[in-house]
């Protein structure tokens, strides 16, 4: 590939404008919302000149906004490092070194699919979002994709031969969606509910206020079958979305072994496009709940660079089907990983009482209190709170098991799924025991071990092992 | 190149807990005070603001009580706050750096020079008066893992920039 096309500072292609365009309406949209149904609201059919107003400077200052922003955004890429300038009134100059690029990702929605351009994203570390975004050419973006990978990898063989690890089938995207979390999806659809609600009452006047406040308390005083009935709808209503959402996010996925390190495709109508190089992983995980683990489904995360900070699109999560690719996974990340450990650790049983204390009783103590003198005996409902805390810490303590060869670390954890977390000592970024004044008494200790992905904590297990541990991490980091 | 891989005894590692840690200069604990008295003077005004303002404070009862609880919670800061001063510690080894920290919650943490991405020198305005400064580790594992180093004279400051950067370079 051709560096020169790049070589000179040059714009994005002309259709970039429509995606910054589309971009800023959206972004326009989304804070203004409530005002334009207010304007639609409140019209009751006479003319409302400022609200005309608004909608005819709207596009034209997305537009104007679109068009400059695309006018003075340039960029070049040389051998070394790609360079970004943008900004009318505050200049920005950023310089990505090619060699701290940490993955490529190329995402392509549903407009820029109709403009033929994509959305080519480097991640590096120390930025939770992606520090550089150029849209491109479907066709460039690819080249530029494998130029950058192949520049930031040391010259390393130029031959690109994929190898298809896992792709989904309509049927295990089916499975991957009717297993999926829906509890969280039910509350999600809860939390669009409430905001809208909120949004709604913000702007409406008081006597429409008044309205919705009736028919929230005729909702909530109204017979045991209509709540019955509603849990149901939204149980549905969770089910399904969380289904659309599923196929939304894995429809045509795919992922490819190549040399530079795991190739990801997925998407119908946003496309994205990831490549994941194998040194710059930093841990690998796998979860899995009980219906998932009973079909052989884990959801397989990549953690790079940036770990918990990083935005949800940027993180790397592949659904598998089979313990097998499970293992191929896994096994790219590092090659012997046994069946069984000769060295683990559990959690002390007085990590269970201990959180019980702080996360159950006590906030219950502190919260019931001033609820039972001024409310009334609903908050005797907060009891459920510490039979909460308890199952949650007792699911933990029983499942956490932190096992160690003097290659790698293995840990088995969850609450009402299981997690698998494997990493190499080699990256780990620095190590450190945490006692609070109870398990100095009790020669307990916290083994908190860092890395470039993230944080990972082996809570309550004894002092002299915690020791022991990040002696030997020291040693496999500096020898 | 004949390949060995012998087994490693974990009791004979060098041991980061018997390191010899030097404690923080006692000048570090005067600019905390200093902060301290500010943050509870401006805290004090609030209260005896809030407690003029309101009528129902206008009793010798509550007013003792508040004050009383205000008395409380500047002394246990106060306590806690020299309690973990005192334990404010760190050690330069060859390969890495120690840092212990906290009386409540008590913590060791090591940091190997081949890990640090970059680390600073700095000091505010009070640091300066007393002419200490605080060294500043970063690392690629984000805000928490950084560590702070303060208490030091700005020439030792220096210096353990200096050295940590030197060694970062070896390994």
């Amino acid at each position: 590939m051709n560096a020169g096309i790049w070589g000179e500072f040059s714009r994005q292609p002309f259709m970039a404008v429509w995606q910054i365009l589309f971009k800023t309406i959206v972004q326009l949209l989304k804070a203004i919302w409530p005002f334009i149904l207010l304007v639609l609201v409140r019209s009751d059919g006479e003319r409302d000149i400022a609200g005309e107003i608004i909608f005819i400077l709207f596009p034209i200052i997305a537009f104007v906004a679109a068009f400059v922003n695309y006018l003075f955004f340039r960029f070049r890429v040389t051998d070394e490092e790609i360079q970004v300038k943008s900004g009318v009134f505050s200049r920005k100059q950023i310089t990505l070194p090619l060699h701290k690029i940490q993955a490529v990702h190329i995402n392509q929605n549903w407009i820029q699919k109709i403009l033929d351009i994509s959305e080519v994203a480097f991640d590096t570390p120390g930025s939770a979002d992606a520090e550089v975004k150029l849209q491109l050419n479907t066709l460039q973006a690819e080249k530029l994709m494998s130029y950058v990978l192949n520049h930031s990898k040391e010259k390393e063989s130029n031959e690109n031969q994929a190898q298809l690890i896992s792709e989904l089938s309509f049927k295990d995207l089916l499975k991957l969606g009717l297993t999926s979390n829906h509890f969280e999806t039910l509350l999600i659809v809860i939390g669009i509910f409430l905001s809208f609600l909120n949004s709604i009452k913000d702007i409406l006047d008081d006597y429409k206020e008044d309205l919705l406040e009736v028919s929230t308390n005729q909702i909530l005083e109204s017979s045991i079958l209509f709540i019955i009935t509603g849990i149901l709808a939204l149980t549905l209503l969770s089910v399904v979305v969380s289904l659309f959402r599923t196929i939304l996010a894995y429809i045509n996925f795919q992922i490819k072994k190549t040399v530079q390190g795991f190739n990801i495709d997925k998407g119908l109508i946003n496309r994205s496009q990831k490549l994941v190089p194998f040194e710059k992983v930093q841990y690998v995980s796998w979860k899995t709940n009980w219906l998932r683990k009973k079909i052989s489904m884990y959801l397989f995360e990549f953690h790079t660079i940036g770990g918990n900070e990083l935005k949800n699109n940027l993180k790397i999560k592949v659904p598998v089907t089979s313990e097998l690719i499970l293992q191929k996974l896994a096994t790219a990340y590092i090659p012997d990983i046994p069946e069984q450990f000769a060295n683990n650790l559990k959690v002390h049983p007085s990590y269970l009482y201990r959180s019980m204390l702080f996360f159950g009783i006590l906030p219950t103590v502190i919260l019931a209190i001033p609820l039972f003198l001024f409310a009334d005996e609903k908050a005797l409902l907060l009891v459920l709170l510490p039979l909460y805390a308890f199952l949650y810490f007792w699911l933990y303590s029983k499942k956490f098991l932190f096992s160690w060869t003097s290659n790698l670390i293995h840990i088995n954890t969850g609450v009402f799924g299981n997690r698998t977390v494997i990493l190499k000592w080699g990256k780990i970024q620095s190590v450190k025991i945490s006692q609070s004044l109870y398990q100095q008494r009790k020669f307990l200790a916290d083994l908190i071990i860092h890395t470039a992905g993230g944080t990972i904590t082996a809570p309550y297990i004894p002092l002299e092992a915690a020791r022991e541990l990040q002696n030997f991490a020291l040693f496999k980091i500096e020898s | 190149m004949q390949f060995s891989n012998p087994d490693i005894d974990i009791s004979e590692l060098p041991k980061a807990e018997e390191s010899k840690l030097v404690l923080v200069d006692e000048r570090y604990y005067t600019v905390v005070s200093y902060n301290q008295v500010l943050y509870w003077c401006i805290f004090f005004l609030i209260t005896l603001i809030v407690m003029i303002v309101n009528r129902e404070f206008h009793s010798w009862m509550i007013a003792g009580i508040t004050l009383l609880g205000f008395a409380v919670l500047c002394f246990l800061n106060f306590r806690l706050t020299y309690l973990a001063f005192k334990n404010k510690a760190y050690a330069i080894r060859e390969h890495d750096i120690l840092y212990q920290t906290g009386w409540l919650r008590k913590s060791l943490h090591v940091c190997p020079y081949n890990r640090i991405q970059h680390c600073s020198v700095d000091a505010g305005v009070f640091e300066r008066n007393l002419g200490i400064s605080k060294l500043r580790i970063f690392t690629a594992g984000g805000n928490d893992t950084d560590i702070i180093i303060p208490g030091l004279r700005p020439e030792e400051a220096h210096s353990l920039r200096e050295l940590i950067i030197r060694k970062n370079q070896q390994e």
